[in-house]
């Protein structure tokens, strides 16, 4: 198991280096100087120049290249010149709000479809049953942006229910005491429960609207995975045991059917962190997402190639998460 | 309340396909008394594994439903009664054991939980003494090392050993009826003769009552002490498992008993019955084997035989015993 863990990890190496010179390039043929972004369209050539010299924006790509990768071997991601902070800086103050929109927006989607994954395959054909595929339809066509629009003109504009669509408390609260950096979890531990409700009704919307495609797509792989093992042998073996269906279904269904199951939410995260970038810019959520769209906006190639790396980083370490918790529900499967 | 364990009558079930409704089984009648070893056979198809998931209750659901006939266990109908009754009966009083050991267990539930499971269900019994009964189970049914096999799970023990497991599973609660349902066909030949002597074993110690459904004549006359004999979802004949071997009378079981290789006769071809079983959608208007019998008359593609008892409790689904029985009763 541990010399397992080890041999992935170190397949992740080669992974996230292509995608090092990969991200390198696409952000440098993005249009838009960044020396111009930084002094002002006004600006004399000089002054252009001087900065270009200082960001190392003179130098051949390849030398170009060759100083980020040693920096970041030395944990150095850069200036974010758009902030005037460092890249470590800004994603340190914004990855918990990304982090805390990410995972509750899958914890919502697992709540949501494991449960109609079930239902529906057990009762296939039933009414709920093409309710759900209804659904898991529509989820999986409407795209983000649109859907977050639409939330906050109906829930905000017309309804008034939720609160503005701007960052993660209100404006006249203070956010919780720092602990784990997710305000939900951070005002329980310290009883603020004014901060709780606030966190939850910002959240809430962002988080449904991320987790709508998850969801669908998790909630058909439940119900076909589901529909398959109730198919097998061992079911019938179950029933002719003569205990109640529900414990068939829980006991001896459930388990071999999350097993697909977990690798589609694995590889869904990926999905979900390119769908916080949208979210997060719609509902003016303060997290890395928005982050990143200001700076491709500004031509600020620090920060893109920081995000896109840390994400692959996660991506990858989501997904052998994943295999790993394999080896613990599915005895069949042993890592040597 | 009859002395039979086992009663079932005109039982019929259906399936709904996209082609049409078929009748899978179409009016059997069995009987089983306690402690007695009854065997069904016939080729694949013939409804012998759907009478008995018929018994057990576990038919598909909405494709395949019971149309009428009655089955009664320790004299009450397991057709009418509801899901919460049978439930009590099923791996309680009557437990089956299936074809494929190698995917009837989970995968992911160790051997011990598996075993103990009916028990706990029905018995009501606590984690400590489920543990113990499975492994006295498994002892019973001649695993070695019980206390660890326990903690194992399927993929981890061979095709015999599993099947052992199987009987070990059904046999916890100590039914009054095992259904079988080719427990044997997925073995290699030593393991089969190993599994049938602990099923006989185990009979004989629980007076267990097995239903032994097979398309092995081998099986038959190692098991069991009647036998009937399944076509196209009919009995076509009954007797005992003796005279079965010695004075087959229907055309169908002369024809699966020639089909037997003999030592005594060299090395032939093996006969073979021409022809395959009908298409349940398509039945012949007539005897249902006519198509493929050896000795047809006209009357045997016009009019379909009855099931007639010939003499002391065999019965056989034949024109030409018929008439050999008017002739001799003129």
């Amino acid at each position: 198991m541990f010399g397992y863990t080890v041999k992935r990890l170190g397949q992740m190496i080669p992974s996230l280096l292509g995608i090092v010179i990969i991200t390198f390039i696409l952000s440098r043929v993005l249009p838009g100087d960044p020396a111009v972004m930084m002094a002002g369209e006004q600006a004399d050539d000089t002054v252009i120049e001087n900065i270009r010299r200082d960001m190392g924006l003179d130098q051949p790509l390849y030398m170009q290249f060759f100083s980020y990768v040693i920096k970041l071997f030395q944990g150095d991601l850069g200036m974010a010149y758009h902030t005037g902070h460092t890249v470590a800086e800004d994603f340190a103050n914004r990855f918990p709000a990304t982090i805390e929109l990410t995972l509750f927006s899958i914890l919502i989607a697992v709540l949501v479809a494991i449960p109609v994954g079930i239902i529906a395959a057990t009762r296939k054909e039933s009414i709920a049953d093409h309710i759900s595929r209804v659904f898991s339809l529509i989820g999986a066509c409407v795209p983000i942006f649109w859907l977050g629009l639409m939330f906050i003109y109906i829930f905000y504009s017309i309804l008034g229910w939720s609160p503005a669509p701007m960052g993660r408390i209100s404006g006249d609260l203070n956010p919780p005491t720092d602990i784990t950096g997710l305000y939900l979890i951070d005002s329980l531990i310290t009883g603020d429960f004014l901060a709780f409700r606030s966190s939850l009704a910002h959240l809430i919307l962002p988080a449904i609207c991320l987790s709508t495609g998850t969801m669908a797509i998790v909630a058909r792989m439940m119900r076909s995975s589901m529909l398959e093992v109730i198919g097998q042998d061992f079911i019938r073996t179950a029933r002719a045991k003569g205990i109640h269906e529900f414990l068939v279904i829980s006991r001896h269904a459930l388990v071999n059917a999350l097993i697909p199951t977990l690798t589609v939410l694995g590889l869904q995260f990926g999905y979900l962190l390119g769908g916080a970038v949208i979210t997060e810019t719609i509902f003016s959520w303060p997290g890395v997402g928005g982050y990143v769209t200001d700076s491709i906006l500004a031509a600020d190639y620090a920060p893109i190639q920081a995000f896109t790396l840390v994400s692959a980083l996660l991506y990858s370490l989501i997904n052998l998460l994943v295999d790993l918790i394999y080896g613990w529900i599915d005895p069949r499967i042993r890592y040597e | 309340m009859t002395a039979e364990l086992l009663e079932v009558s005109g039982l019929r079930t259906e399936f709904v396909t996209g082609g049409g409704v078929i009748r899978a089984v179409d009016g059997i009648d069995l009987k089983i008394s306690r402690g007695e070893t009854l065997g069904i056979v016939g080729e694949s198809g013939c409804g012998k594994s759907i009478t008995s998931l018929s018994i057990m209750q576990l038919l598909p659901k909405k494709i395949g439903r019971i149309a009428a006939g009655e089955i009664r266990f320790k004299g009450e109908d397991l057709v009418r009664k509801s899901a919460r009754d049978i439930r009590r009966v099923r791996g309680n009083r009557m437990a089956m054991i299936f074809q494929e050991p190698m995917t009837s267990l989970n995968p992911v539930i160790r051997i011990g939980r598996q075993v103990a499971e009916s028990a706990r269900y029905h018995l009501k019994i606590g984690r400590k003494e489920a543990e113990l009964l499975s492994i006295e189970m498994l002892r019973k049914v001649g695993i070695s090392r019980p206390e660890q096999i326990v903690k194992q799970y399927p993929h981890e023990l061979s095709g015999g050993m599993r099947q052992r497991v199987m009987i070990a599973m059904a046999m916890v609660c100590k039914p009054e009826l095992l259904i079988a349902d080719e427990p044997t066909t997925a073995l290699d030949v030593t393991i089969q003769a190993q599994i049938l002597d602990l099923m006989r074993e185990l009979q004989q110690e629980e007076g267990t009552a097995i239903l032994m459904i097979t398309h092995d004549l081998g099986v038959v006359a190692e098991m069991c002490d009647r036998v009937v004999v399944m076509y196209a979802g009919q009995v076509v004949e009954e007797t005992d498992v003796r005279t079965l071997f010695r004075s087959p009378q229907h055309p169908y079981t002369q024809g699966l008993l020639d089909s037997l290789p003999q030592l005594s006769e060299g090395r032939e071809r093996l006969a073979s019955i021409p022809g395959q079983v009908p298409n349940p959608l398509e039945l012949p208007p007539g005897c249902r084997f006519a198509p493929r019998c050896p000795v047809k008359m006209r009357q045997c593609e016009e009019s379909a035989p009855e099931l007639l008892s010939t003499e002391s409790g065999h019965q056989c689904r034949c024109f030409l015993r018929q008439m050999e029985k008017e002739a001799v009763g003129s």
